[in-house]
């Protein structure tokens, strides 16, 4: 490695690893961070609230259904929008925009006094009384199903119309030719995209500060909950709750690598496809 | 067929673009009470609420400057991480880079706060700085790679050849030769760290930030609220607008270099096969199919490409054949009568040992070969 590009890996090496050892430490201190005491004190106490339990089902739930149901709509959206270049670029608009604009729009059409509430005198409030997280999943949906929807258009490229084309001229019908070739063609870059996304919801905050229940709490809030309700001798109960947070996104993203190399097209896979 | 299309086009831009539309009529509703459809009065009230307090300007100045500061220096080490990526295709430095994207933000911010005054960076916007920067190196990279291509290698090495040191070339040849990439890269690094909500929350201490100063005002009132949304959506407009212009110029580079690929073979037959179909008006040229409107283009690429080399340079014009790669490659094109030019333009301005040691002691360069 050249020795001038060192010091961005070093950047980011440095805070990223120093960070996560930062919360690590904070996480195994007892009583105020900065005492002497160091244990699993806080890990005990964090494992055995019903709270903490609850709130990672609720943060998996909303992250693998966001993630799930964002995938199915990126493909449609891709296969529906593959030929439209102005399509294409109108899809870039929402991508662009900051997650918390997006949960604020939210709010302007579906809370309280909203739009949907001014249109049709129902449903207004929705993001108020929802406690399974569908105003969260609406939002990320919306939000992420074009980011995908981008990634598998870049992949529906020449040599896939080719093989589709190959496929058809085999006797292929619409159905084989989308199982056989096209998700195959889509699995990685949509596999890729969705575990950026999954990870970035499980720890995200501001969409679910806005836009989620407040009971069961995503884990990002119910981190910021758990110090803001108990001063900060609680903040090694948020820093388990934040590391269960990246644990759970360590573990997708190796799940992810795993099941990418098995589905790798192998390079003689790839020649004879070309 | 086409007018399926459209329809389809017009479904989906609006598709994108209503859901904004509230944003725009909020920001303007002075008064917006019950159940009505419209606004009952309109006006300035959210501005004037935005501009008259004092914790919104200087939250909404200190986003900005933070991440001016972020995306200037997120560049500038994303830069040669870039390049070394670009050239070695490796796979560890390509993870390492995205690491910070899969580490809750949460996370990263908590961690940091622990450790970051033991370094002397106690609660304060250098510390806000310092947290945004990994993801927005990683972002910065990821815009920077694609820039360094073949073309941007072979301006390099011409540069190289005619004498420049490698400061003037990275400042006066392939900075500019990347300017959209770098361009992109700034306005994604600054969109990135212009958004981060939970890294400013924990590492900042309570200083105000564009991001933690908006979410109270969405339900306590939404007009400031929509107002500080639209400014919150001014840079990442302005990146999307950026990516926009990259993208056609990838777009236009790669027609560029399609027609003139010295490759051979089926895919410059497909090639000239797909342009002569895309071309309105053909002609025929020298390398091979091609239109007028094409030439033009070509023409005009090829005075922009020559610019990037020469003129911060200094050279003369008459060299500039050399400075175009496309030329190249192009069957009867003009490398030799550059390579002369050069030749007698670097005799008479370059002293004897220079020529000696660029050249080997010989007029011709091996820059064409």
């Amino acid at each position: 490695m050249p020795l001038a590009a060192l010091p961005a890996f070093l950047v980011v090496g440095v805070l990223t690893v120093g960070g996560v050892i930062g919360v690590v430490r904070t996480s195994l201190q007892r009583g105020l961070v900065g005492g002497d005491g160091v244990g699993f004190d806080a890990w005990a106490r964090t494992l055995a609230d019903p709270g903490f339990r609850r709130a990672v089902g609720f943060t998996l739930w909303a992250a693998l259904v966001s993630t799930a149901v964002a995938g199915v709509a990126a493909v449609a959206l891709a296969l529906s929008l593959r030929r439209s270049r102005r399509a294409r670029a109108a899809l870039a608009v929402p991508v662009a925009a900051p997650h918390l604009v997006v949960a604020a729009l939210a709010v302007l059409w579906v809370g309280p006094g909203g739009l949907v509430d001014r249109l049709v005198g129902a449903g207004g409030g929705a993001v108020t009384v929802d406690r399974s997280a569908w105003s969260v999943i609406a939002v990320y949906v919306a939000k992420e199903a074009p980011f995908l929807a981008l990634l598998a258009l870049a992949a529906l490229d020449e040599a896939t119309t080719e093989l589709e084309a190959t496929a058809a001229l085999l006797g292929a019908g619409p159905w084989a030719r989308l199982r056989d070739v096209i998700l195959p063609r889509l699995f990685v870059p949509l596999g890729a995209g969705g575990l950026l996304i999954a990870a970035f919801m499980i720890g995200a905050v501001e969409v679910p500060l806005l836009v989620g229940p407040s009971s069961p709490r995503m884990l990002g809030p119910y981190a910021l909950d758990v110090v803001r309700l108990n001063g900060p001798a609680a903040r090694a109960d948020a820093a388990v709750a934040e590391l269960t947070a990246a644990a759970i996104t360590g573990t997708l993203a190796l799940a992810a690598v795993l099941v990418g190399r098995r589905h790798r097209p192998s390079q003689a896979g790839l020649a004879s496809e070309r | 067929m086409r007018r399926g299309r459209r329809a389809v086009d017009a479904v989906v831009v609006a598709a994108v673009v209503v859901p904004f539309l509230p944003l725009l009529v909020q920001a303007a509703a002075d008064r917006w009470h019950g159940r009505a459809l419209i606004p009952q009065a309109m006006g300035w009230r959210g501005v004037r609420l935005s501009v008259d307090d004092p914790i919104l300007v200087r939250a909404i100045g200190a986003s900005l400057a933070v991440a001016a500061v972020v995306a200037v220096t997120a560049v500038s080490l994303a830069w040669p991480a870039a390049r070394y990526l670009a050239q070695s295709r490796s796979r560890f430095g390509g993870a390492m880079l995205a690491a910070p994207l899969l580490v809750p933000p949460l996370v990263l911010g908590d961690g940091l706060a622990a450790w970051l005054p033991a370094v002397g960076l106690r609660s304060g916007y250098a510390a806000i700085a310092v947290a945004h920067l990994p993801a927005s190196i990683a972002y910065a990279a990821l815009a920077l790679v694609p820039a360094f291509g073949r073309d941007l290698d072979e301006l390099d090495a011409t540069a190289a050849v005619l004498g420049a040191s490698p400061v003037r070339r990275l400042v006066e040849v392939v900075v500019p030769a990347a300017r959209r990439h770098v361009g992109l890269a700034l306005a994604l690094a600054f969109t990135v760290s212009w958004s981060q909500y939970a890294t400013s929350l924990t590492v900042g201490g309570g200083r105000p930030m564009l991001p933690l100063v908006l979410v109270p005002f969405v339900r306590r009132d939404p007009q400031v609220a929509a107002v500080l949304g639209l400014v919150f959506l001014a840079p990442p407009a302005l990146t999307l607008a950026t990516a926009a212009r990259t993208a056609g110029h990838r777009r236009d580079q790669g027609r560029h270099r399609a027609r003139f690929t010295p490759l051979g073979g089926p895919w410059s037959e497909t090639w000239n096969a797909a342009s002569a179909t895309a071309c309105s008006r053909p002609t025929s040229t020298v390398g091979g199919e091609g239109c007028a409107g094409d030439r033009r283009r070509r023409r005009r690429r090829r005075r922009s490409s020559r610019s990037i080399v020469a003129r911060p340079l200094g050279f003369p014009s008459v060299i500039l054949p050399l400075a175009s790669p496309t030329d190249r490659a192009r069957p009867g094109g003009t490398a030799h009568g550059g390579r002369v030019l050069v030749s007698r333009w670097w005799r008479r301005h370059r002293p004897e040992r220079e020529l000696g040691r660029v050249g080997g002691g010989s007029v011709g360069f091996p820059l064409g070969d």
